[in-house]
């Protein structure tokens, strides 16, 4: 089997794979209210804090999905970004325990400037040659 | 995402690849330390872009990035490995995609080091959906070794450039009468 073949191959496996978790995660299995109903408790991931309601609640948002949680701390911002562990009650999320980030913006910079050190990498090292990609020793 | 969407930074993934390559692999440290990205590069880069959108009030339905999260998971970064590898030069071909795939797990165990209370990483998907992690550090961790790393690489393969450029100076300086 030529490399050709089996990239074929590799990219239809890899397709199936990206298909299947695709169906999965569409299934909800990984929506916090799925996972409360199942466990009793989820964990809203590093959400972000969208707005702080006046009943004492607190909107929190995270790819276009958004929570509203009962039971959390003072002196929150918005924009800021937390781990809620919760419980899903009748009236709604409320806070088991909850884990503030205060340097996922220094982390988030840390990535973009990895990124761009990538990207500059990727230009010094790489050339055509005979057609093909061609790294520098 | 992969695990819970949160990662080493890439800044700590490009020095974890690019230590240990100027000692073991120093002509492969390229392909090691562009393996050790491309899981995020891949998975979450495009998530992220996509959220920003969001959040200037571009309606971007939710899960569009998902089928992206294979790329960091064991099995997407040995098959989007084989996939590309038809592009490179066939007599670096083999070499590549085996420095390529030992990148892509370097950055693989950087990340199960971190603690995200249970939300880990899907390792063995779709042959099973248990989630992996060892706990051992912050997730926000990395930021506060990254600058150390930095220097490290930094002076490290500075230090081989150095001695490379005068080891080359010495060959081609001409005999002393």
């Amino acid at each position: 089997m030529n490399d050709r073949s089996r990239a074929l191959i590799a990219a239809a496996i890899l397709l199936l794979t990206a298909t299947l978790w695709t169906l999965w995660v569409s299934s909800g299995a990984l929506l916090p209210e799925n996972v409360a109903e199942r466990e009793g408790e989820a964990l809203l991931s590093l959400y972000q804090v969208s707005s702080l309601n006046d009943d004492g609640t607190v909107t929190l948002s995270k790819g276009g999905r958004t929570a509203v949680v009962a039971g959390m701390p003072d002196g929150l911002q918005i924009g800021e970004e937390l781990s809620v562990s919760a419980v899903l009650a009748p009236q709604g999320w409320s806070a088991t325990w909850v884990e503030r980030h205060p340097l996922r913006p220094a982390k988030r910079w840390l990535g973009i400037a990895g990124l761009g050190i990538s990207a500059g990498l990727l230009a010094a090292s790489v050339r055509r040659r005979d057609g093909w990609v061609w790294f520098r020793g | 995402m992969a695990g819970c969407g949160s990662v080493a930074d890439l800044v700590t993934h490009l020095c974890t690849a690019l230590i240990p390559g100027v000692f073991f692999a120093p002509r492969q440290a390229v392909w090691l330390a562009l393996g050790a990205v491309v899981p995020d590069a891949a998975a979450r880069v495009p998530g992220l872009a996509l959220d920003l959108l969001r959040r200037v009030g571009i309606g971007i339905p939710p899960g569009v990035e998902s089928p992206l999260a294979v790329f960091h998971m064991p099995i997407g970064i040995v098959l989007g490995t084989l996939v590309i590898a038809p592009l490179l030069h066939p007599e670096q071909r083999t070499r590549a995609v085996r420095w390529l795939i030992a990148g892509g797990f370097l950055h693989l165990a950087v990340d199960l080091l971190q603690d995200h209370h249970g939300h880990g990483y899907f390792l063995f998907f779709p042959l099973s959906v248990r989630r992996w992690e060892l706990g051992w550090v912050g997730s926000e961790a990395s930021t506060l070794w990254a600058p150390w790393l930095v220097g490290v690489t930094v002076l490290l393969w500075g230090m081989r450039w150095w001695a490379h450029r005068r080891a080359s100076g010495r060959a081609t300086s001409p005999p002393e009468r």
